[in-house]
């Protein structure tokens, strides 16, 4: 009997390798073989092979901007995420207090309502205070807001480690509360930080969602720009810088993968 | 070198109060157990002092100074938890020097020191390793010398040696006794163990339900315990309640009914604090101070006063003795009693209880719910 179950089970991995192959893998293969198209057109299999969409990609200036544009609101809004994260997530290891069960789920509510509802409802308020034409600020506001839920889990779950006595331990050595927390709390929440941060991160770079409601015109990111190049012009240079951001991002990946280790990613 | 005054110090939590106008007096350079069960209060008057909570009423002196307006890093404490607490990213040396490092104190005296501590609590030389490469033992060695670096006021110690086994806790408990008297400091020490208690203290302050139940020196207590809760806890395994009757006997020993006279027990009229007739009074007696023999069945007045009979219920053997359970009839419960014969399960035996060793005892309270400390 638990033979059958060790078979069957090893069958189910077998199974689900495959579909990761065919779901996951194979489409980023196909991207990334179109991109070196000579054609001017997307096509699969491409009919012969060049860098001249990698080159236009370059020199296109809505890449650039938009790129830059995105950079900015990832780099913005991870960092107030994972302030946000450190914050909250010390309220809720700390302190028992009533309606904590609810600020629990207020706080990680952005995860569970889907981000068209969250972008039109953002959109909503800010036309309603009168910012939607502030689209930077709106889309880092966004991005912060659903990201939040990401660094505060990951520090959560780093600081649920981190007894309470090590702190007052440091203090009862001469520790400040600030000093304790800088010398004792935060280098075993570092990994949690990390990990929050590489996921709020790389979440806010990616967005299309979200960001289709926020982005004004002289405020959209890479990925928004690019979904609407491929609704409206048949050429590969998407393709091209689809084909970088995924390069980019495996290599951010791997850059983890060396200094900290992916296992920052795990539930402690 | 100070003393720690605790006075009326209440704490509660909510509802709760985990502590209860609790006073006691830890003199300098002596050694104090807070000793009671798990609820009873002496962690949070221990956490209390170390200011790790903000007491709600009372006063604590440290050095005859006020320090309820101090944060614990203000304090000059050395504090002991009972999980070590290390900084488990730091080497030994790292954690020993963190209290020096706050004080600013100079990189060759800091190694200087650190390497004096660790000698001190007899460390071999592990300055480098991390403390997950140290044994329970060995990290127990390194809290301590982490807290005793920096000179502190007063040593706290929560229940230091609870996670540690038995044969450990019983060379800790030398060691501990060691580094106290070798650095003379203040040391106020939580645990539940009496035996730990007993064998470490000047004084043992016995807690119940956030408030002080005795406080006195470990002999005195141990001979003479305040009340039936402190006699309870300090092992005293047969408690019945009495009521003393009116006047001495020729013999020099006061008659007190247990159980509403269903049995008559003599007790040395020396020893009730005050003879009133009358007094509702709880009788314990220690199982090492019965005699156990076997039974004739013959008349039991010649065997002076308290010689009872009774039906061995059950035994243990512990090895340096048997444990009886012996059922007397008159007596309310079994009494417990030692003995190095061995009588099976059902025999009749002769139990004498000498007048000299019954204590009388303060009744407690009836025992206050949770509810009743609100």
């Amino acid at each position: 009997m638990a033979d059958f179950f060790l078979r069957s089970g090893r069958g189910l991995v077998t199974v689900m390798a495959l579909f990761w192959l065919v779901f996951l893998v194979a489409p980023i293969v196909v991207t990334l073989a179109s991109s070196f198209t000579s054609s001017t057109y997307l096509t699969f299999p491409p009919p012969g092979w060049s860098v001249r969409w990698y080159l236009s990609a370059f020199e296109s200036e809505w890449v650039w901007s938009t790129f830059w544009n995105s950079v900015v609101i990832a780099v913005v809004s991870t960092t107030i995420a994972v302030a946000l994260g450190i914050a909250a997530a010390r309220v809720l290891a700390r302190h028992r207090f009533y309606g904590r069960g609810a600020f629990e789920y207020a706080v990680l509510s952005p995860l569970i309502i889907p981000g068209v509802v969250v972008g039109f409802a953002l959109l909503n308020v800010s036309v309603l205070i009168e910012t939607q034409d502030a689209g930077l600020l709106n889309l880092i506001i966004g991005h912060t807001m659903v990201t939040t839920p990401f660094t505060l889990r990951s520090v959560w779950s780093s600081m649920a480690g981190s007894d309470i006595s090590l702190e007052e331990a440091a203090q009862s050595l001469g520790a400040t509360r600030w000093s304790a927390f800088w010398l004792i709390v935060f280098p075993l929440i570092v990994p949690g930080i990390v990990a929050g941060a590489i996921i709020a991160f790389t979440f806010s770079f990616n967005d299309v969602t979200i960001s289709a409601f926020l982005s004004a015109r002289e405020a959209r990111t890479l990925p928004v720009e690019l979904m609407s190049h491929i609704e409206y012009l048949p050429d590969p240079t998407p393709a091209a810088v689809s084909s970088l951001m995924i390069v980019i991002t495996l290599a951010f990946f791997l850059l983890v993968e060396r200094t900290v280790g992916l296992g920052v990613f795990a539930d402690r | 070198m100070s003393d720690v005054e605790v006075s009326g110090v209440s704490k509660r939590y909510d509802d709760l109060w985990a502590v209860k106008r609790v006073s006691f007096t830890a003199p300098a350079g002596s050694f104090t157990s807070l000793l009671g069960p798990s609820g009873c209060g002496k962690t949070t008057t221990l956490r209390l002092i170390a200011g790790f909570a903000a007491l709600d009423e009372g006063e604590v002196r440290i050095g005859g100074k006020p320090v309820d307006d101090l944060p614990p890093w203000r304090r000059n404490l050395g504090v002991v938890f009972q999980n070590y607490a290390l900084f488990p990213f730091m080497t030994v040396f790292d954690n020993v020097a963190f209290g020096l490092r706050r004080r600013k104190v100079s990189r060759s005296e800091t190694a200087s020191r650190v390497a004096e501590a660790i000698d001190l609590v007899g460390l071999p030389d592990l300055a480098q390793r991390y403390p997950r490469q140290l044994s329970g033992g060995q990290q127990q060695r390194v809290a301590l010398a982490r807290a005793l670096v920096v000179r502190p006021d007063v040593l706290l110690l929560d229940e230091p040696l609870s996670n540690l086994d038995a044969k450990l806790r019983a060379e800790m408990r030398f060691e501990l006794k060691r580094i106290q008297r070798e650095t003379g400091v203040t040391s106020i020490f939580v645990t539940h163990d009496q035996e730990e208690a007993l064998t470490l203290s000047d004084q043992i302050v016995v807690m119940n339900l956030g408030t002080v139940a005795g406080a006195a020196p470990p002999k005195a207590i141990w001979e003479q315990p305040e009340s039936a809760y402190v006699a309870d806890f300090l092992g005293v395994e047969n408690l019945f309640p009495g009521t003393v009757g009116d006047g001495a006997a020729d013999d020099g020993t006061v008659a007190v009914s247990v159980d509403d006279g269903a049995a008559v027990l003599h007790v040395a009229a020396d020893r009730p604090p005050d003879g009133t007739p009358d007094r509702a009074v709880v009788l314990g007696i220690r199982s090492e101070e019965i005699a156990v023999r076997r039974s004739d069945g013959a008349d039991n007045a010649s065997d002076g006063p308290n010689a009872l009979d009774g039906t061995v219920r059950e035994f243990t053997y512990i090895g340096s003795a048997v444990v009886y359970q012996v059922d007397c009839p008159g007596l309310p419960a079994p009494l417990i009693a030692t003995a190095q014969e061995e009588f099976p399960v059902g025999a009749r035996v002769r139990l004498h209880l000498p007048p000299g060793a019954i204590k009388l005892l303060r009744p407690d309270a009836p025992a206050e719910g949770p509810e009743d400390r609100q």
